[in-house]
């Protein structure tokens, strides 16, 4: 289980980054994380992965201080950087096996692990060839094959689908659905709402370092409610008020949206009829998570 | 911190086998290796690595050739090839693997240098040529004699050819002058060197090589027995206008001498330990048959002889090789706190390896060290190398201690570099850490000398105080310790004076003090940057 807890983080002194951000990600539970770029989400992840002191707060790795116990808290945490770093001259298997030397491994056992690790995310071909060499999505393979050196419970994946081919986008998906069914908790980053929404149980959207949100993707969806478009000829400033008690109204030429209709589509049709509105067209548009996230982040797109 | 070992030992591996660091080690050893060689040239030049003394007696159709090779300390050697050779001509006459004491005859040698030395009307131009593993030397001979009979018919014909620094044993006055050559003594006229090898002037311990022969008899093995007393020369050689062979000879008789062994052989190489607060040895040797009639006498004052210990330390402590690599290598460390710690904090390597179940300081301690493990290696490769090259080529190494104190004044030296080197890594980004430390490498490695200089010169006491300034000035340079470390051994071997501003305690405080601090200043600031990108 990740637990984060009040955790604030300034840049310069000035730039507040996190701003006493708290949320779960339980066990068995694939926890979405959106915001806008820069809204610190990354910032957020490094802190619950040790590599980045929070001013305040902490993150508890299995109940472990990743600020005060981070040695064990670990050991119980993998992490897929959005873009990972590694030192470029290094092979990857031998950079496998220095790594996993943190984790107490022997060089033999490093070794053979490191084959059959870099083997399931995809990299057997690629063992002996230099991390410089290596893809952005091939990065993210060996920074996953690494966290699970110590096969963790818990995992943070930042952005972990921005640059991948379809190929790749999938692997991960899957990974993180079968890392559910193990019992793992994964927090899941992304900057697009729709990229969390096939897998995240729950999503918690932040914005300008405060957590704003906190939903179920249920939730969400129920939030995504359609607009019904009316093309009217004779249509006039009445209509608004109108339709004001039936959902919020706003006209566009000779067209009227009304969003989030709190009745049928045919009784506002029939409503306009009796009301002596020629109606010419009628549609339903249906909305976007996308315009959710916005809604619930409070900004326009 | 099982965890740590397997870390430490690849980021050792990694920093040490790299072509920057192997290259530059492999570059300095042939360099050290090339410069001790130019100091064996000079070494050679001065004191030979293998000494001779070798008499080849032709007699009724056989050269009897006996002698006794040696290195330049006094021990035997295992193994030799001597060449008999004209200097003329370069023919060699005759070549033979001996060791150490050899006597054996030659009806072939006899033939050639019988026909050379009646024919021949004028001297006869020879040399004997001795090859060994620890040096290949030519000696010419020194003389040729002939031993005639009552009738004055040549008997036989004795060369000589003494490699080293011999002296003669001369007869006691009582057997004094050509009685050697009276019918009684015919048989027990001997012709006899000392070669006395000083090896320290701190021990007094020395070697005397002593050869003697019956020149008149040379198959018979002359038996005696050899003494020896130590004294301030001016007690026994108090006038400067009578011959000091005289002066000598004439306090034999009031001299105490202690025995140093039998001679019962041709050849013999005994221990001494000379006190070096005198500096004349006298030798005395009594034969077996008769009493003081057959005694001998030589001497030697050592006091200006050149221990071969401080010929070789001065060569080796002072070696130029030495110093190439204490100046320049450091470069390696600038560049492996850049490797190990700048780079990968800039591009944000570091940042994943964070994410291990490590710590900060785990990472700070696991580098450092990978760095120092190189300091150590390399250091210990270096001085192997160049003791191995210097056994090889001269016969001869530092002492243990000596070499120890090379060893670590060397090791000490790199490691507070690096560890400055490491701090501003731990700091800087890497393009101002390369242009920081590059700097302080040229004012600490190649500039220093000119800042000892300006201080001098401020501060005043003029030239004869650069040297204290330097030692002075040493304690605020990471790459100092080596200095220390040479002054030690040579003032140990009594090459240097006693300068003031070198304190034991401050010279192992230094360094520490460079180590500790900038370590710990370094953590300070790594365990609160940020890094990641």
């Amino acid at each position: 289980m990740i637990d984060i807890v009040n955790v604030s983080k300034t840049f310069k002194k000035r730039i507040k980054a996190l701003d006493k951000v708290s949320f779960k990600v339980n066990n068995g539970e694939i926890v979405g994380y959106v915001g806008l770029n820069g809204a610190g989400k990354t910032t957020t992840i490094r802190i619950a992965v040790g590599v980045l002191p929070p001013d305040s707060g902490d993150v508890l790795i299995n109940g472990y201080s990743i600020t005060s116990d981070k040695r064990r808290a670990s050991k119980y945490v993998g992490w897929v950087p959005e873009i990972p770093i590694f030192e470029p001259d290094a092979k990857a298997l031998d950079y496998f096996v220095y790594l996993a030397g943190y984790y107490g491994i022997g060089v033999s056992e490093a070794r053979s692990l490191g084959k059959r690790l870099l083997e399931e995310v995809g990299l057997g071909n690629a063992l002996y060839r230099k991390l410089k060499e290596y893809s952005l999505g091939m990065k993210k393979r060996f920074a996953l094959a690494v966290s699970m050196i110590n096969n963790p419970d818990n995992y943070l994946f930042d952005e972990v689908l921005n640059g991948l081919d379809p190929q790749g986008i999938a692997f991960f998906r899957d990974l993180t659905l079968k890392l559910r069914k193990n019992g793992c908790s994964v927090l899941f980053s992304s900057h697009i709402l729709s990229e969390v929404e096939g897998i995240a149980d729950k999503v918690v959207f932040i914005h300008r370092g405060k957590i704003v949100k906190e939903m179920t993707i249920k939730e969400i969806k129920s939030m995504a409610k359609p607009i019904l478009r009316i093309k009217v000829s004779n249509i006039d400033d009445r209509i608004v008020d109108l339709l004001g008690d039936y959902g919020r109204a706003r006209i566009e030429g000779n067209i009227i949206y009304l969003e989030e209709p709190r009745v049928k589509a045919s009784t506002i049709a029939r409503l306009l009829v009796e009301e002596g509105y020629s109606v010419e067209e009628f549609s339903t548009i249906e909305s976007r998570l996308e315009d959710v996230f916005f809604k619930i982040i409070g900004e326009k797109k | 911190m099982k965890y740590v070992l397997t870390p430490v030992l690849y980021d050792f591996k990694r920093s040490f086998i790299r072509l920057s660091t192997l290259l530059l080690l492999v570059l300095f050893i042939v360099g050290g290796v090339g410069l001790s060689y130019l100091a064996y040239s000079f070494f050679v030049q001065q004191l030979r690595p293998v000494n001779t003394c070798t008499t080849i007696v032709l007699s009724n159709g056989t050269a009897l050739v006996r002698g006794i090779v040696y290195d330049v300390s006094g021990n035997l050697l295992d193994k030799a090839t001597i060449k008999i050779y004209r200097v003329d001509t370069n023919e060699v006459l005759f070549e033979k693997e001996v060791s150490g004491n050899f006597s054996f005859t030659s009806n072939d040698l006899y033939d050639k240098l019988f026909k050379l030395i009646r024919s021949s009307s004028q001297q006869v131009s020879l040399a004997i040529r001795i090859e060994a593993s620890v040096g290949e030397v030519e000696y010419p001979i020194t003389s040729i004699d002939n031993v005639v009979d009552s009738s004055y018919r040549v008997n036989s014909t004795i060369l000589t050819f003494l490699g080293g620094q011999f002296v003669s044993f001369n007869p006691l006055s009582s057997t004094s002058g050509e009685r050697g050559y009276s019918e009684e003594l015919r048989e027990y006229v001997i012709r006899g060197y000392f070669h006395l090898i000083l090896l320290s002037k701190k021990t007094g311990d020395a070697r005397l090589v002593v050869y003697v022969f019956n020149y008149t008899s040379p198959s018979r093995v002359v038996e005696g027995f050899l003494e020896y007393n130590v004294t301030k020369s001016e007690t026994v050689i108090p006038s400067i206008t009578t011959s000091i062979h005289m002066q000598i000879i004439g306090s034999v008789e009031n001299l105490t001498f202690k025995p140093i062994g039998r001679i019962n052989s041709f050849a013999r190489i005994f221990e001494l330990e000379l006190p070096m607060d005198k500096d004349l040895l006298i030798l005395k040797l009594s034969l077996d048959r008769g009493e003081s009639n057959f005694s001998y006498v030589g001497w030697i004052n050592y006091e200006f002889l050149i221990p071969v210990e401080n010929r070789y330390v001065q060569v080796l402590s002072g070696g130029t090789g030495l110093s190439l690599f204490s100046q320049f290598f450091p470069i390696v460390f600038l560049y492996l706190a850049y490797v190990l710690m700048a780079k990968p904090r800039s591009t944000g390597a570091l940042e994943f390896i964070l994410a291990r179940p490590i710590t900060r300081w785990d990472i700070y301690v696991t580098r450092y060290f990978a760095g120092v493990l190189v300091a150590f290696v390399s250091t210990a490769l270096f001085t192997l190398a160049i003791n191995v090259s210097n056994l090889v080529l001269l016969g001869l190494t530092l002492d243990l201690w000596s070499s120890i104190l090379v060893y670590l004044g060397l090791t000490a030296s790199l490691i507070a570099f690096y560890t400055l080197c490491y701090m501003l890594a731990s700091s800087l980004r890497s393009g101002m850490y390369l242009a920081t430390s590059i700097v302080l490498f040229f004012i600490f490695s190649l500039f220093w000398n000119v800042i000892v200089l300006l201080y001098t010169a401020t501060v005043g006491g003029g030239f004869a105080n650069y040297m204290e300034n330097s030692y002075l000035l040493g304690y605020f340079n990471p790459l100092s310790p080596i200095s220390y470390a040479l002054y030690y051994i040579q003032y140990n071997y009594g090459l240097t004076q006693e300068i003031p501003t070198v304190n034991p305690v401050a010279t192992v405080l230094a360094p520490t003090l460079w180590i500790t601090i900038l370590f710990t200043i370094g953590y300070m600031i790594f365990k609160k940057i940020n890094i990641t990108t």
